[in-house]
């Protein structure tokens, strides 16, 4: 053996692995149905009765699917059907006949009985049917709290349950108050338009030839009309939890919700809706395969996808996929307001004032909007916003009206029920 | 006066006449070197050349019976400087040289430099080919018997073992190969034969033997430069056509280095892959394929002892450090009867000894790994050490990833150190004590990271009982360990998860020459496995896990097997074999057990051309379950119980050989099946489940194929080239499962690929400068694809229908290297060479995997192809020797 010296260099990188888009041929399935709803005991249950769309793989949305759920392919075709929950002392109470979602009084169902879903396709006549279920009794919801980080608001939930099955299955739904990109004072009246009833004429001045030849520009209080807003999400995300390797059934601080720094959600007012329920480990096995086919993908150890298979049956083809599974539980809500004054963690995202420069008019070397303008811009969609000078000479930068409307970010100017001032 | 001149000129003539005849006794005194070979020449009826130097005033004297006065001449003249060669029954003795037996055809179009460069490199070691080897005991001559004779092959410059030396015999054509130990053994007829020792990488020994009983014979070879035009006949040509085996392929060593992988490492398990039969399911996966089975089906040994995960770096590193590896066989069909406990393939893996006369080592640095070796002799000649190391700090490199990159801002890290002691107090004793230690860390996210470790150690000794018996007791502990720290930035549900594997081992081997038709191996071997089926424990004082451990489970797994490697003809030959083979869950009430037969023939029908046939049944007892189509972490290795049996298997394998000139050509074909596999119920939970086997299901696979190897392994063109048709499918059996796997149909395994062309090549240019080319080829491994999306809890979802009904784009890559090796001017005190590669020369982006995901609401599902190694990557490796 000869004595050795090895010197081993690489040129470039170790790894150059990215990841690439991947172009395939996919068949979509047009049968498969997806069923959606645990029974809530004590409550309401909605369910969900759906077909998979095979258009949506090419990114088309189905006619009947724009008209419940508009420029979202994701949801399937809706299916017209009747659903009833059926319990083992003989309870059956019906839902409406409905198309693609309907709801089902199920306050004054016991907790000592077992039940399961009926659901009859109205289209196909097909007939489904779920697995009994006993009823997975309410947990306790101790606390919903938050943690403020330098680039993220974390929030969290504390619960802890007597029973015991260690599966829950938390739900959120979420509403949040937020402002405009930016607001005003100044408003443009044009030509022979009314006044505002509070305010002062600053452009043109008072004493100019020109005073309202091409409109006028005001200063009045308050901001720009439309500048706060709300919104809300369509239907709660829904996470499962188990304290199957905990001390005790429970759990502490568990972050169910990360909202970035730049989240508009939390500039203004959050509101977490949190509604959990306790679920069978049937359920919770369930809905752990339903994530790792859709979420955990793509890294060298993701699971392999694979069919789901709930606990709902084609009575009529028995071997045909359906998708759901369908438990019973009783249902424990509880909410948390969080403001940015006290959490203190929305900034701005980067970019945001250069991209709203690029909104605007008569900024930098164009110096203002020139008094002639002033009509046209309105016209074209443009508001006075703000004012600058050189030396005494003042002049004004005019924005896009959108950009002061917070309407054209997705919400509304109606105020939910119950919310803080 | 004229009478006295006469008288003198009669006793000077006749003096030597006259000390020849006195009493059987030749007597010289004072002779030139040319009187005493006349004199040697007539004494042994012997051809007898010499070529002085110049004017050689010496004289010599010797006096020895007239059966030895030839070897006593003859050590007269080596210790004057002398070398003996045989050439063609013609003995030459020159003086200062030894004999050239080749120049090469191009000898007259070189330069004087270059001439100069052939006859240095050519450093032909005559040394043993000046005498006639006698073997035995003349006095138990067996005449028209047969001996058996053995011995130890050598390498000459540190008294290393050389493993895979065919000894062939002329006069019987019984030939023998040596085994790890360099120890060969067979059966031949007394007198007078001829034995021959060829292999690479060492210089074609050709002895002039007298055997009169059994005895030994050991030898010392020294390496070669290859001829660049020669067409010998190569040791795997004469293996292929004299064992019975099917599908055996031996790797050694001083090959790695030649198949160009990623980064310039050499590496025993990327060899392997170059290989036909054997898969991966992709770059920087863990585990292999072999024939279509899962890489929990294959055995890995390292030094006896087992390795359950060989990898590093998520399979861009082997766990082997290729300074200490001797050699690698890979049995894809017929495996030995020794061997058992898996159902696919054995990869046996020895290491070196050490070299027994001074102490070398080797130093790497680079980018990626660092690695440090050294060996020695501890007491010269008779105790040697290895100990190696290796590490690795491509943290920095991950950082530079492309943000998209999965690896971006990974970690990772692995170490790894082998140590050896080999003592060998006489020719029939060896001893060696064997430690393995490896450790990998890694992480792809903040709050979770994962460590896995092997350790392996043994104690080994081989014992030569007598001429034709010698046996091997190893005994020694494996194990595996993987430990998750996870959830490490939420305080109260922080833990640490272990699982762990371990096995102690007893082995008890002979090995029987009982006559020249018959070889037996039989012998015992007992495992005790024990695994840790899992403990959770709680990370951090705020942390709320409970501690929680699944125990241990244990299982004896002893076994008894006999062989026998039968000679039926000269053309026909059987290796048939039983292992007796049980499984013991300790703690439960069922016993396993199942006789595992191993058969194979062969037939001659020309001496190169050889049709084989062959049957093989197998047992495992062991499962891994994993819930992804790579090695990783998270996978849980449980043993047959009660509820859970074990696997089984057979093979059907059948091969034509042929060897054309220096290439040969195989067509093996294969059909296997295995029964018992487990997979697992959607949803279920591998980790931490006390109720494990109510969420297994049982499979059956089933894999066939055709494999067209053609190979040339020596000459200014060498390696191989080959194409396989291969299927691997399976199917679920589970008998209470309402909703089977795609319905309970065939689909196919996450590595099937049905064509695959694979290419190992390398050509001298000169002696110097050579160049290694690397192509793989297959078609795209199978991939399950969404038929659909849903909303399900808020959240849009992916539809999956039949399980890998798709299949990603196909697979290429090719590999070259430029290799210039040192100058072989013996004289000098440092050689370099080096290797200037490139990976992935075309910059294919091989897929490694395909996900999908649905992003915006508006969006069809979007598929994404990973790709682990997208671009080119080039590398240089720097040998400096000294």
């Amino acid at each position: 053996m000869k004595k050795q010296l090895i010197i081993l260099a690489a040129l470039l990188p170790l790894l150059g692995g990215c990841v690439y888009d991947f172009e395939a041929e996919l068949t979509g399935d047009q049968y498969t149905v997806v069923i959606e709803g645990d029974i809530m005991v004590g409550g309401t249950t909605t369910v969900n009765f759906t077909r998979l769309n095979p258009e949506v793989l090419e990114g088309k949305q189905n006619e009947q699917t724009k008209a419940l759920y508009p420029g979202d392919p994701g949801w399937g075709i809706p299916v017209s059907f009747t659903a009833q929950v059926e319990g083992e002392d003989g309870t059956l109470v019906e839902g409406e006949a409905s198309w693609g979602s309907c709801s089902i009084d199920t306050r004054f169902l016991r907790p000592d009985v077992r039940y399961r879903l009926r659901v009859h396709d109205l289209e196909q006549n097909h007939h489904y049917v779920s697995s009994w279920e006993t009823v997975q009794g309410g947990p306790v919801i101790d606390s919903l709290s938050y943690k403020a980080a330098e680039d993220h608001l974390d929030v969290r939930v504390t619960f802890h349950s007597d029973g015991t099955t260690p599966y829950y299955c938390l739900a959120q739904d979420e509403e949040w108050e937020y402002h405009a990109n930016t607001t005003t004072t100044f408003r443009y009246i044009p030509r022979g338009g009314k006044e505002p009833e509070e305010g002062i004429q600053i452009f043109p001045s008072m004493d100019s030839h020109y005073k309202d030849t091409y409109g006028r520009i005001f200063d009045v209080r308050g901001n720009y009309p439309n500048y706060t807003c709300w919104d809300s999400t369509i239907k709660g995300v829904t996470t499962i939890i188990t304290t199957g390797a905990m001390e005790s059934n429970k759990m502490v601080d568990y972050v169910y919700r990360t909202l970035d720094q730049h989240d508009r959600r939390i500039s203004v007012m959050y509101h977490s809706i949190v509604s959990l329920r306790m679920i069978s480990k049937e359920s919770y096995a369930y809905w752990e395969s339903i994530e790792s086919a859709s979420t955990q993908t793509g890294d060298l150890f993701s699971p392999i996808p694979s069919i789901l298979r709930g606990n709902i049956v084609n009575e009529d083809n028995p071997a045909a996929q359906v998708i759901g599974y369908i438990g019973v539980s009783e249902l424990v809500t509880k909410d948390i307001f969080i403001k940015h004054q006290d959490a203190r963690v929305y900034k701005q995202p980067s970019g945001f004032y250069d991209n709203l420069m690029k909104a605007t008019i008569g900024s930098g070397d164009e110096m203002g909007v020139k008094i002639f303008e002033m009509a046209q811009r309105y016209a074209q969609g443009y508001r006075p916003w703000m004012m600058d000078a050189v030396g005494d000479n003042p002049f004004y930068v005019w924005i896009l009206e959108g950009c002061m409307d917070c309407r054209t970010l997705g919400g509304t100017v109606v105020k939910p029920k119950d919310w803080p001032e | 006066m004229p009478m006295r001149r006469i008288s003198i000129l009669l006793a000077v003539l006749l003096l030597p006449l006259a000390a020849y005849a006195q009493n059987d006794t030749v007597s010289v005194r004072m002779v030139s070197a040319d009187s005493l070979v006349q004199v040697m020449r007539r004494v042994s009826g012997s051809s007898l050349f010499i070529a002085r130097a110049g004017d050689d005033p010496a004289t010599y004297s010797v006096a020895a019976p007239r059966a030895q006065f030839l070897d006593q001449a003859l050590k007269k003249l080596l210790s004057a400087g002398y070398t003996a060669s045989e050439w063609e029954g013609s003995l030459y003795i020159i003086h200062g040289h030894s004999l050239r037996s080749n120049l090469g055809t191009d000898w007259f179009k070189l330069g004087r430099t270059q001439q100069q460069e052939v006859l240095q490199e050519q450093n032909v070691a005559a040394t043993y080919l000046n005498k006639v080897y006698e073997i035995g005991d003349e006095k138990r001559m067996r005449k028209g018997g047969k001996a058996v004779i053995h011995g130890y092959v050598r390498d000459k410059a540190t008294s290393e073992p050389v493993v895979g030396i065919t000894v062939y015999d002329e006069k019987s054509s019984n030939y023998a190969m040596t085994d790890s130990y360099g120890f060969w053994r067979m059966q031949v007829p007394t007198g007078e034969n001829h034995l021959n020792f060829s292999g690479y990488p060492m210089e074609d020994v050709r002895l002039e033997v007298r055997i009169f009983d059994d005895g030994g014979l050991d030898i010392e070879m020294t390496e070669k430069v290859v001829t660049l035009k020669a067409a010998s006949i190569s040791a795997e040509s004469v293996s292929l056509h004299r064992t019975a085996r099917i599908g055996v392929e031996k790797i050694q060593a001083d090959r790695l280095q030649k198949i160009p992988t990623a980064f310039g490492e050499a590496d025993i398990i990327k060899a392997v892959l170059a290989l036909p039969g054997v898969q991966s399911v992709g770059e920087a996966s863990s585990g292999f394929n072999v024939r279509g089975g899962s890489v929990d089906q294959n055995l890995i040994l390292y030094n006896d002892g087992t390795v359950f995960n060989p990898n590093h770096m998520f399979g861009i590193l082997s766990s082997f450090n290729p300074d200490l590896i001797s050699e690698a066989e890979l049995y894809k069909s017929s495996i030995p009867a020794e061997y058992g406990g898996r159902i696919s393939s054995v990869l046996d893996i020895r290491t070196r000894e050490g070299n027994a006369k001074k102490i070398t080592g080797s130093l790497g640095l680079g980018l990626l790994t660092s690695r440090v070796h050294l060996e020695g002799p501890l007491v010269k000649d008779k105790t040697t050490f290895t100990l190696g190391g290796r590490t690795t700090y491509s943290n920095w490199i991950l950082g530079l990833l492309p943000k998209n990159s999965n690896y971006h801002g990974g970690k990772t890290s692995f170490q790894d150190v082998n140590a050896s002691i080999t003592h060998k107090p006489n020719d029939k004793n060896t001893f060696q004590v064997f430690g393995y230690w490896s450790r990998d860390k890694f992480s792809f996210a903040a709050d979770t990271s994962f460590h896995y470790s092997n350790l392996n150690a043994s104690v080994r000794w081989r014992h030569i009982m007598n001429a034709s018996n010698n046996m091997e007791v190893s005994a020694g502990y494996d194990s595996y360990r993987t430990t998750i720290d996870g959830d490490q930035s939420y305080d109260y549900g922080a833990y640490r998860y272990k699982h762990a594997l371990g096995q102690e081992f007893l082995k008890l081997k002979f090995k029987s020459t009982v006559s020249q038709a018959h070889t037996l191996s039989y012998g015992l071997q007992t495992n005790v496995l024990n695994f840790h089926s899992g403990h959770m424990m709680p990370l951090g004082e705020a942390s709320g896990i409970k501690d929680r451990d699944l125990g241990l489970q244990m299982g004896l797994e002893p076994s008894l097997y006999f062989s026998d490697n039968w000679t039926v003809s000269d053309r026909f030959s059987l290796d048939g074999g039983v292992r007796l083979g049980g499984f013991l869950p300790l703690g439960k009430s069922k016993f396993y057990f199942m006789p595992e037969l191993r058969l194979s023939a062969k037939f001659s029908i020309l001496p190169s051309l050889t049709v084989k046939a062959g049957v093989n049944s197998f047992r495992q007892n062991i499962h891994m379950i994993t819930n992804s189509s790579t090695v990783s972490p998270m996978d849980v290795w449980v043993m047959a119980s009660d509820r859970i049996k074990p696997q089984d298997g057979w093979q059907a394998a059948a091969g034509l050989y042929w060897t054309v000139g220096p290439v040969d050509i195989s067509l093996e074909g294969y059909y296997k099946r295995s029964y018992n596999s487990v997979d697992y119920r959607s949803g279920a939970m591998l980790v931490m489940n006390e109720n494990l086997p109510d969420d297994l299901l049982t499979t059956t696979a089933r894999a066939y194929g055709a494999e067209l190897m053609i190979r040339k392994s020596t000459g200014r063109l060498n390696g191989w080239v080959s194409y396989t048709y291969a299927r691997s499918r399976m199917k679920e059996t589970q008998a209470d499962d309402p909703f089977p796997i795609n319905n309970g149909e065939w689909y196919n395994t996450p590595h099937d690929r049905p064509h695959t062309v694979k290419m190992v090549a390398n050509y001298k240019f000169t002696h110097r400068y050579s160049i290694s080319a690397n192509l793989d080829y297959s078609t795209g491994r199978p991939v399950t694809v969404p038929v659909g999306v849903f909303y399900y809890g808020g959240v849009r979802r992916l539809a999956y229908s039949e399980r890998n009904a798709l299949r990603i784009p196909d697979y290429f890559r090719l590999d070259l290297a430029i290799n210039v090796e040192p100058s072989h001017y013996l004289k000098r005190l440092t050689h370099l060479s080096f290797t200037i590669g490139v990976y992935n020369v075309t910059g294919r982006k091989n897929v490694y995997s395909v996900y999908y995901t649905v992003d915006g609401p508006t969006d069809k599902p979007k598929g994404h192809m990973v790709s682990v190694f997208a671009s080119q990557i080039p590398y240089i490796n720097l040998n400096l020797k000294f």
